[in-house]
């Protein structure tokens, strides 16, 4: 799977934590999906940003560490901030 | 039938720093321009030019308008929500604006904004605490990027008799106390009116999470460039976003005392 960035209006971090603003809509993102977020602005491909987010968080506490940066990404596509091709 | 032009009756007044002149007409036009005056006397823009014209036709006559109606209850209502319309999208982009009710400290000018959503007690605050503080508004606070706010007198809605409509009934006659010429943003409070608290309950919430809590309650904000920067950098100003649960207007008397000083 690949992922790519959708341009934001805005975004501001405090403290690792990351609020966004697309189009009027203004997301507070936890600190993983502002890691990711911020990881798929270079690292478009899903294994190696899987492989970035067990290097800075550990393993998932569930599940193989792809399921878990697919569910992150997945979450990130909702809000219209990345786009996912398989 | 040949109609008879009537000259038209000025009104300059201005909001959130944009003035307009509300030019009426109609076969009501001086009845309309003595309620409106009145109503609109906290507001009341003395010397400078008006930036936009509001044609207003009170009554019957032949005038084009951008508002109008035969009875001047409807449109004393109709014509607070048009002006108010209109200054806030003529500053769009320029100042931030929350939905709140501004009050000033009568001497400093040091200026809340207590942001809620319509219909969650911003008049009924304005009306009780307005008598103690400067009434700056009970719809919006504007204010620029060095955090000057620009003041908002409109009249405020208030409830009479059995009547449907609200009485557009100006600060004055409600006993509000004016703010002085320069007012500069202090604090910002989301208020959260709740019947079950007992007393009021204060939260302060760091930056990233206040965004999304008054991104929902602001004007336009899309309209600035780095929205959120310019949000966050008014916020940390004024000591961060204060969540505040409340059950009655009255209870929040001593948090605006502390947040701006007690009132002389």
């Amino acid at each position: 799977m690949r992922v790519r960035c959708l341009p934001l209006v805005d975004a501001l971090e405090r403290d690792g934590e990351l609020v966004v603003m697309a189009d009027d809509r203004v997301i507070l993102l936890s600190e993983l999906a502002s890691c990711a977020l911020t990881l798929a602005e270079t690292s478009h491909d899903l294994s190696s940003l899987a492989a970035e987010l067990v290097a800075r968080f550990g393993p998932p506490p569930h599940g193989d560490e792809i399921s878990a940066a697919r569910s992150v990404l997945e979450e990130l596509a909702s809000h219209g901030l990345v786009t996912l091709e398989e | 039938m040949t109609s008879v032009s009537q000259p038209s009756i000025n009104l300059a007044i201005e909001g959130l720093g944009f003035g307009v002149d509300l030019s009426i007409s109609g076969s009501l036009a001086e009845d309309a321009y003595l309620r409106v005056a009145d109503a609109w006397s906290g507001a009341l823009r003395p010397f400078a030019r008006a930036e936009r014209v509001l044609r207003v036709r009170a009554g019957v006559g032949s005038e084009e308008a951008d508002l109008a109606d035969l009875d001047l209850d409807v449109l004393l209502h109709n014509l607070s929500q048009l002006v108010t319309q209109t200054v806030i999208e003529e500053r769009a982009g320029d100042l931030m604006m929350f939905h709140a009710a501004g009050l000033a400290h009568p001497s400093t000018g040091a200026t809340v904004a207590l942001v809620a959503p319509s219909g969650t007690g911003k008049t009924t605050v304005s009306r009780l605490l307005g008598q103690s503080w400067g009434y700056v508004s009970d719809e919006t606070v504007g204010f620029d990027e060095s955090l000057t706010v620009l003041p908002y007198r409109k009249p405020l809605s208030v409830l009479q008799g059995t009547g449907y409509l609200k009485a557009q009934e100006s600060p004055e006659r409600l006993g509000l106390r004016e703010p002085p010429a320069h007012l500069a943003l202090t604090a910002v409070v989301l208020l959260e009116r709740d019947a079950a608290v007992d007393t009021v309950e204060v939260e302060e919430v760091r930056t990233v999470a206040a965004l999304p809590l008054l991104a929902e309650q602001t004007s336009y904000l899309t309209r600035h460039e780095q929205p959120l920067h310019r949000l966050a950098d008014a916020l940390e100003a004024t000591g961060g976003l204060r969540l505040v649960r409340y059950r009655s207007a009255e209870d929040l008397a001593a948090l605006v005392g502390d947040l701006i000083g007690e009132p002389a």
